[in-house]
């Protein structure tokens, strides 16, 4: 059989607008959409209520911030699911594969747009803790906010590309989904910032990109300057960019055994 | 320039705990540009298998296979921009999609910007009669709408070569003429076109060429006029409940050539013309027999006329 490397390059930016377009419009008429979105209001209640009625309303930007983030992380895990085997099971996958467009940058493409819910989550639990128990949450360093926003979503979808793979690979994609889904948010630091833990726990959560995440983010809502803005974005940037190379890469390889085994459609 | 070309093809596929299947066996294959070809084969030929590999998502175990010139497993994205492939039915829609939508998604697959993909994707409904539809769920389209909308999707890059795996299985005769019109006017505006099909008459009146296709090897391939001939100098009728003395009668109606028990109380009548059939029809009626069909040769069976033929033709 005949070997060769890489069959489009893979970074194809072609594919990547394809899927991020495409992603925009199904979105609407999705339901994971909507479930991804439904939780944010709530946990801001929930945290909001911990923080003042134990008098931590030092925690509060926690507890605003928290939600968005937890909407991110269960929209990478809700959609990466799918993103694959929905294809294969309805036969797409080859006509997708038949295509010239890079499908791996489809794929981070297409989650790519789904961190755009990111923007109504926040929006909803700022408005929750606003309306709700008066608590308004600044933002003195709008720049490092915005800057870790966005920095943030890429990471994440980079992070839902390499699951999206998994997910083919192993049968149990629920049973990552769950496994997942809560250890991630205290690695991250999403509830309770990572200095808090036991000095090895915090250091396998510094190797969790949301805990410089939720870090950067909360130091831009308080007034004294930003400490370690230079290393918070490198890092995150390291291992969102980690995370998209080891997902291209296996969707490739993914493709190429599939190629050769025949398996590519589910007779 | 030969549009699709293999060489010494074979495929096979592993599956646990069986010896390797061997789906194509060294298939040597030409087909020129500007040629409708048709494929047939039963079920389990390996129609879809070469059909795969021509589209680069299946890899050939040996042998080789070009598209205008670029191999499938060297060269996949100069095939993959001059191919366009509808595989089978309805695959390849999102069903919550509309048709336009759907449709503007495959021409970015393909590379066309944003201008252009408006403009294909409205002539590409016309075309396919689905522009008052543009803007509905697919979800709500019947069966044969869908093919349709599968057909244009194939369209999409305006492909210079054209695969379509049972594009007709399950069509309506209404939707299945308009696909015969369509392949004609692809053939005029010189577009190649590589079909699968177990519809004969289908591809015998399609076609420039036919090829046949059993257990992975290619046995011949002919002109379709052949096969034509074939599907249609043979009329033939069965018969249900047909008594003795009337079999008598049918057999002497002049043109008739047999008269055969195909199963139990299961007459087949084989005549030469439409009149003869006319003849025997009469009889059967006036003698109150009405369980009568009109029947056409089986693929099977004109595989094995031509391949008995065959073999006359290369004896001494
Ligand atoms: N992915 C696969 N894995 C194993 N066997 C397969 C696979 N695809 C097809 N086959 C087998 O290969 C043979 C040819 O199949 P196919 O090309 O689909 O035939 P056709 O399209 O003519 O009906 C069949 O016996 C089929 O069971
Ligand atoms: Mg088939």
């Amino acid at each position: 059989m005949m070997r060769r490397n890489f069959e489009y390059s893979t970074v194809d930016l072609s594919g990547f607008g394809t899927g991020f377009r495409f992603q925009t419009v199904a979105m609407r008429s999705q339901s994971d959409t909507y479930f991804s979105l439904i939780t944010s209001p709530f946990f801001a209640l929930l945290y909001m209520a911990i923080m003042e009625y134990s008098g931590r309303t030092d925690l509060n930007t926690h507890a605003v911030i928290a939600p968005m983030l937890m909407t991110l992380w269960t929209a990478a895990l809700s959609f990466s699911g799918e993103m694959i085997s929905e294809n294969r099971e309805n036969g797409r996958l080859e006509l997708l594969l038949a295509a010239p467009a890079s499908f791996p940058m489809l794929v981070f493409g297409r989650l790519c747009a789904c961190m755009l819910l990111s923007l109504p989550s926040f929006g909803m639990s700022y408005m929750t803790a606003g309306l709700v128990f008066d608590y308004w949450m600044p933002i003195h360093h709008p720049g490092v906010f915005v800057g870790a926003l966005v920095l943030t979503a890429l990471a994440t979808a980079a992070a839902a590309t390499a699951l999206a793979s998994a997910f083919v690979l192993t049968l149990g994609a629920r049973i990552v989904q769950n496994t997942l889904s809560f250890p991630v948010y205290l690695l991250g630091g999403i509830i309770v910032p990572v200095s808090m833990f036991p000095g090895w726990l915090e250091a396998i959560s510094r190797l969790v990109y949301l805990s410089w995440s939720a870090d950067l983010l909360r130091a831009s809502t308080t007034p004294e300057p930003v400490a370690n803005a230079v290393m918070g974005f490198s890092m995150l940037s390291l291992l969102g960019l980690s995370a998209l190379a080891f997902g291209l890469l296996s969707i490739v390889w993914f493709l190429r055994r599939a190629k050769e085994l025949g398996t590519l459609s589910k007779e | 320039m030969t549009a699709i070309e293999t060489q010494r093809l074979t495929r096979s596929y592993t599956v646990k705990g069986k010896p390797d299947h061997v789906a194509l066996d060294k298939i040597d294959l030409s087909i020129p540009r500007g040629e409708v070809h048709s494929l047939l084969g039963p079920n389990g030929a390996g129609k879809t298998t070469l059909c795969r590999i021509l589209s680069t998502v299946l890899l050939p175990t040996s042998g080789t296979a070009k598209v205008l010139g670029h191999d499938v497993a060297t060269e996949p994205q100069q095939v993959k921009r001059s191919l366009g492939v509808v595989f089978g039915g309805d695959r390849g829609l999102y069903n919550r999609l509309t048709s336009k939508q759907n449709l503007d998604f495959w021409a970015s697959m393909y590379g066309l910007g944003r201008a252009e993909r408006r403009d294909r994707v409205g002539r590409l409904l016309d075309r396919v009669g689905l522009a008052e539809r543009a803007d509905e769920p697919v979800q709500s389209f019947s069966r044969g709408m869908k093919q349709r909308l599968h057909l244009a999707r194939g369209l999409v890059s305006s492909p210079a070569v054209l695969l379509l795996d049972e594009p007709t299985v399950g069509m309506d005769p209404v939707s299945a003429r308009d696909f015969r019109d369509l392949v004609r006017e692809l053939r005029s505006d010189g577009h190649t076109v590589l079909m699968t099909t177990h519809d004969m008459p289908e591809a015998a009146d399609l076609s420039d060429r036919v090829s046949f296709i059993d257990n992975g090897a290619l046995a011949l391939t002919e002109n379709p006029d052949v096969i034509g001939e074939i599907v249609s100098s043979k009329e033939r009728i069965d018969v249900r409940a047909l008594p003795p003395e009337l079999r008598q009668e049918v057999i002497r109606v002049p043109g008739v050539s047999t008269v055969t028990e195909i199963e139990h109380g299961l007459f087949r009548v084989e005549a030469e013309h439409k009149e003869a059939v006319r003849g025997v029809l009469m009889l059967a009626i006036e003698a109150g027999v009405t369980d009568i069909a009109r029947s056409r040769p089986s693929l099977e069976e004109v595989y094995l006329h031509l391949i008995g033929r065959r073999g006359m033709n290369v004896a001494p």
